[in-house]
């Protein structure tokens, strides 16, 4: 009798776990991954000029950084009483699409008091703002943020590159897309004065 | 025997549910879809121009608490490519000042073909030359009812529009508000 | 021990049954997107709101054109694709925002801002019914996306259940110059 019930309920163990399996896998899951999520993050690489970066949509490799109060590659010449901070980068576009969301790309760690929420891009080879950058043709542009005349000029700045991974169905509209930005690499570069751009 | 014939006076077999409910789904699954789908046609056929109302030419015609008046319709240039510029000026004496006043108003020259061309956001240099020339004050539909103006008083719409030359001689004039559409006015050429 | 194995497989059948059915659905975006249309250069299409005939494709390495007093020269890393279309909105007044050129591979490049400022650029112009208007379409592209590729022009940038023109174009079609005179191509 006791061989028979414990067969029973070994039979009814085996079916409710048939059932279950799908409720029980996800919760396994979720524990690993906020056991994952948990761990002290790692360390930020650190890069250095001229060395490609892979930020999930760009491909950057920075080159110089500069705080000067010369014209803009377009000819402006800044709101008065703003010097300009400005960040010189080679940009690739790896996604399929053209795009021009570099506007989140980089930012500063420690954060430079005054300075412009976001940047102005331009595009060096026309010397205007930037548009859209195609995907895969490589272009120089010029990243340039406003800082008040007042303000202490750093000697060096640490910028901080964010990049963003590519999901092909998104959560809400089943589209792909780049989401989640985090940073990926972080470099430390010397500011030196901009040479004025000359010609148009 | 007599239990034979007793038989058949009994109760009916009880109702087949089943069959009920199925020639029933049809029925409430069109009653459905009308009940869903009732604000989105009306808020469809609120945006479309569906329901003409046609006036002749040089008569006044009410629509959304306005009377309207087609002042002229001129053809002022023709470029070498084949089209043409024509101005239209128009007169609102203003009744019911609430629902005149509600953006956007449409005004559009339709052919009987049904293409239909809309006003020109800038007006092109030569209908801005004879703007200026007969000191008009030019203004198109929306910035002239910005102001809310108010009941008696009249109101003066000039549009001017692009479309080919052949098609000048036989466009008619449409004008639809929010307040009154579907409905919408057709001022039709006489010719 | 049958029973069990059998009870696994079917688990895992059904697994894999509903793993490819969730594979395979499309998505929101592609369901309510664009509705492509299929065409080749040289033909009229008609969609929903306009009508387009692509005559010609020039490949260059530079653009030159004159606008608002002054001349603009372009270079480019890539190539220069410049499309000369026709096209008439059908059966109302309308404008193209939307131009793409898909490559073979599958990049899309979109009409560059580059060049907005040439005065045959199409994008973005006024459309009347009854007068074709003859414009240009201009893309930057890579080199190896030149051949093969295909147009895809709508009247919204991003269209959502509106029809979208995806204009084949032929190696017939496609001219090359070193630098182009955008003044001269109209």
């Amino acid at each position: 009798m006791a061989t028979m019930a414990f067969a029973a309920l070994r039979r009814s163990l085996a079916s409710k776990l048939t059932i279950g399996i799908g409720g029980l896998l996800a919760l396994g899951l979720t524990t690993a991954q906020t056991f994952r999520e948990a761990m002290p993050p790692a360390r930020l690489p650190i890069a250095q000029a001229g060395q490609p970066i892979d930020a999930g949509r760009w491909q950057i490799v920075i080159r110089e950084a500069g705080l000067s109060s010369a014209p803009r590659p377009d000819g402006y010449r800044g709101r008065p009483g703003t010097k300009a901070l400005s960040v010189d980068l080679d940009l690739t576009n790896r996604s399929s699409e053209s795009s021009n969301a570099v506007a989140r790309l980089l930012s500063f760690d420690p954060p430079i008091t005054g300075l412009s929420p976001w940047p102005t891009a331009y595009l060096l080879r026309d010397g205007a703002i930037l548009g859209s950058l195609q995907p895969g043709l490589p272009e120089r542009i010029r990243m340039v943020w406003d800082l008040p005349e007042a303000a202490p000029a750093p000697e060096a700045i640490r910028v901080v590159i964010t990049g963003e991974t590519f999901k092909p169905r998104d959560n809400l509209l089943a589209a792909p897309g780049w989401f989640n930005p985090k940073p990926v690499a972080a470099i430390t570069l010397l500011l030196r004065p901009v040479p004025a751009r000359t010609g148009s | 025997m007599t239990d034979a014939t007793a038989v058949p006076s009994i109760a009916k077999p009880p109702p087949n549910w089943r069959r009920r409910c199925l020639w029933a789904l049809p029925v409430i699954l069109t009653l459905a879809l009308f009940v869903q789908a009732r604000k989105a046609v009306s808020a469809w056929a609120g945006a479309n121009d569906l329901v003409a109302q046609a006036s002749p030419f040089d008569r006044t015609a009410n629509l959304a608490g306005a009377e309207w008046r087609i002042v002229s319709l001129q053809r002022i240039a023709e470029r070498p490519d084949g089209s043409t510029i024509a101005l239209l000026r128009i007169e609102a004496k203003v009744l019911d000042a609430e629902s005149v006043a509600q953006p956007p108003c449409r005004i559009t020259l339709r052919a009987p073909d049904g293409r239909h061309w809309q006003p020109s956001f800038l007006p092109p240099s030569e209908a801005s030359r004879v703007i200026r020339r007969d000191k008009d004050e030019g203004k198109t539909c929306g910035p002239a009812f910005l102001g809310k103006p108010p009941a008696g008083s009249t109101v003066a719409i000039t549009e001017s529009f692009v479309l080919p030359a052949t098609a000048f001689a036989t466009a008619d004039v449409t004008i639809s508000l929010p307040a009154s559409r579907p409905h919408y006015l057709r001022f039709v050429r006489a010719n | 021990m049958i029973r069990f194995l059998a009870r696994a497989a079917a688990l895992a059948i059904a697994a894999l049954i509903l793993f490819a059915l969730q594979q395979t659905t499309p998505g929101y975006s592609e369901i309510t997107g664009p509705i492509t249309q299929r065409g080749v250069a040289g033909t009229a299409i008609t969609g929903r709101g306009f009508t387009l005939r692509v005559e010609k494709v020039v490949l260059a390495e530079r653009l030159r054109w004159q606008a608002f007093g002054r001349s603009y020269d372009r270079d480019t890393g890539g190539l220069w694709a410049v499309a000369v279309v026709e096209a008439e909105g059908t059966p109302a007044t309308t404008a193209l925002s939307g131009a793409t050129w898909l490559a073979a591979s599958g990049l899309r490049f979109e009409a560059s801002q580059r060049a907005e400022s040439a005065r045959g650029f199409l994008r973005g112009k006024r459309l009347e019914p009854g007068l074709p208007q003859r414009g240009l379409l201009i893309f930057e592209i890579g080199r190896d996306a030149a051949r093969r590729g295909a147009l895809l022009v709508s009247e919204a940038r991003w269209p959502r259940l509106d029809t979208q023109l995806r204009i084949a174009l032929p190696d017939d079609r496609i001219e090359q110059a070193e630098t182009l005179d955008l003044d001269t191509l109209k």
